[in-house]
């Protein structure tokens, strides 16, 4: 099974967030009632998406109430009419309605219907929105959120969880030097979390193969 | 002075369907080709249909003929042209209707409309915002580009500065020394000259003449494809050493990595 899913975070607590200013922002949602709209943007793979999953379930403190939208091209007001009715009541659908999207785009007619959306819905629902093309985002559906831009973490907020990772596949004796250099290392290669799973799950495949094509050697790197 | 033409054109109301909007796109086209015999593409002649364009997309974008509009403008102009027509955009549907196949300049206008529209620029509003920052070729070069193509002409930009200490250090030792003499026409004796020559095959140039009467703007273009070739060197150089640096760690982690199992079964 793909690391990405095997070792996907369960809990919001469990996402690798190194920016101090991000994980604050988002406490705000959790601990302070916060209910701007949220627009996360940012490079391809480092946690938008599992931000959005995670974050209405820690503030609830359990199961919330999630309405996905898919990726949409919103053409003209008619389209976001269709998919905002505004005789739709979401406060009778739960406490509080959590209305998720990743990549949504607007034309900019689309763009202030939505923003009336945003305004008419915003006691009821809270948007979590994630595109990673904040510049084609218009102005003011961006003024109306709480634009986070999500980068990926550090190598050292890494290596408890591929610590974590390496145990749990029964890969050890790595030096922490060590395997901060290949976090670093793979994270100056491609700025993406998807990425470094990826090559994490490779890594650990070479060790095994290469114990099990020597299996009399206690040291995987040990060759002839 | 210049003579400033003004086209009507509807603006928006909810009456305004796809006919309507064909029908003025009709009348630009016909515009358009009378321009384009009579006037030799003067720019002055040229706004009025661009501001007519525009005025055309601010009345039928967002509305319900929208789709229709699309519809049927993308039918006409594969009927005129004879060649399919993948576009969905509006704009690029709008400018094409009226400029049929004028490729490179079509998709300058394309650019010029899109930056409008950007800026918010209501109808009716096109030729005075074009007036107010200047020509439309002002507008094409800086307004009409992405983030993404303003960082790379700022890049080159600096390369380009950057060369003539480049050609000086290659001075010092050059790919090769040989006499002309005379020098081709317009070539004078401390400057940059272009040469052309031709490969053979194994890795040999021959140089065949200097060329004649060389203009400023075909050393510039020269330099400016130094210039990418330099960037695209840097780029490949940095993306070999992060490579490098991503094989060494994993091969020193992969030295020190130990399995369970093995451990086990040694002890």
């Amino acid at each position: 099974m793909s690391y990405l899913i095997k070792y996907k975070p369960k809990l919001f607590s469990d996402i690798v967030i190194s920016s101090l200013e991000v994980k604050t922002k988002l406490d705000t949602y959790i601990y302070a009632g916060n209910k701007q709209p949220i627009l996360l943007y940012g490079g391809y793979g480092v946690g938008k998406s599992l931000i959005s999953e995670l974050l209405p379930s820690a503030i609830v403190g359990g199961d919330a109430y999630i309405e996905k939208i898919p990726a949409t091209d919103f053409r003209t007001t008619a389209d976001v009419k269709a998919a905002f009715p505004r005789n739709r009541f979401y406060n009778n659908l739960a406490d509080r309605v959590f209305l998720v999207s990743h990549e949504i785009n607007f034309t900019s007619t689309a763009s202030e219907a939505f923003r009336d959306i945003v305004d008419y819905l915003q006691e009821d629902v809270q948007f979590i929105l994630s595109t990673n093309e904040f510049r084609r985002m218009d102005g003011g559906i961006v003024d109306r959120c709480n634009a986070i831009e999500i980068v990926a973490s550090k190598a050292n907020d890494w290596l408890p969880r591929v610590k974590m990772i390496l145990q749990k596949e029964s890969v050890c004796g790595i030096p922490d030097a060590v395997l901060l250099d290949f976090l670093n290392a793979q994270l100056a290669h491609q700025k993406s979390h998807r990425k470094l799973l990826e090559a994490l799950e490779i890594f650990v495949f070479q060790c095994k193969r290469d114990s099990s094509n020597n299996s009399t050697l206690r040291k995987v790197g040990q060759r002839k | 002075m210049k003579k400033r033409v003004t086209i009507n054109v509807r603006t928006l109301d909810n009456k305004f369907n796809a006919c309507d909007a064909l029908r003025q796109l009709d009348s630009l086209f016909t515009k358009r080709e009378a321009w384009q015999i009579q006037y030799e593409n003067s720019t002055a002649e040229l706004l009025p249909l661009l501001s007519g364009c525009y005025d055309t997309f601010k009345a039928i974008k967002g509305q319900r003929a929208e789709k229709k509009f699309i519809e049927v403008a993308r039918e006409k102009i594969e009927t005129r042209i004879n060649k399919k027509v993948t576009d969905k955009s509006v704009m690029s549907l709008i400018v094409r209707y009226v400029f049929d196949r004028d490729g490179r300049r079509i998709n300058n206008y394309i650019r010029t409309l899109k930056a409008a529209h950007e800026e918010k620029i209501s109808a009716g509003g096109f030729i005075d915002w074009v007036a107010g920052i200047g020509e439309l070729e002002d507008i094409i070069f800086v307004k009409g580009v992405t983030y993404q193509t303003k960082k790379k002409r700022f890049e080159l930009d600096g390369k380009i500065k950057e060369l003539d200490d480049y050609f000086a250090e290659l001075l010092e030792e050059p790919v090769a020394t040989f006499q002309v003499n005379p020098l081709p026409l317009g070539n004078n004796d401390d400057e940059l000259i272009l040469l052309l020559g031709k490969a053979d095959g194994n890795g040999v140039i021959n140089v065949l003449t200097a060329i004649p009467n060389a203009s400023d703007g075909m050393i510039d273009s020269a330099k400016r494809k130094i210039a990418e070739a330099l960037i695209e060197h840097e780029v490949f150089l940095v993306k070999q050493k992060v490579k490098g640096a991503v094989k060494k760690a994993s091969a020193k982690a992969l030295e020190s990595a130990t399995i369970y199992k093995e451990v086990s079964n040694v002890a």
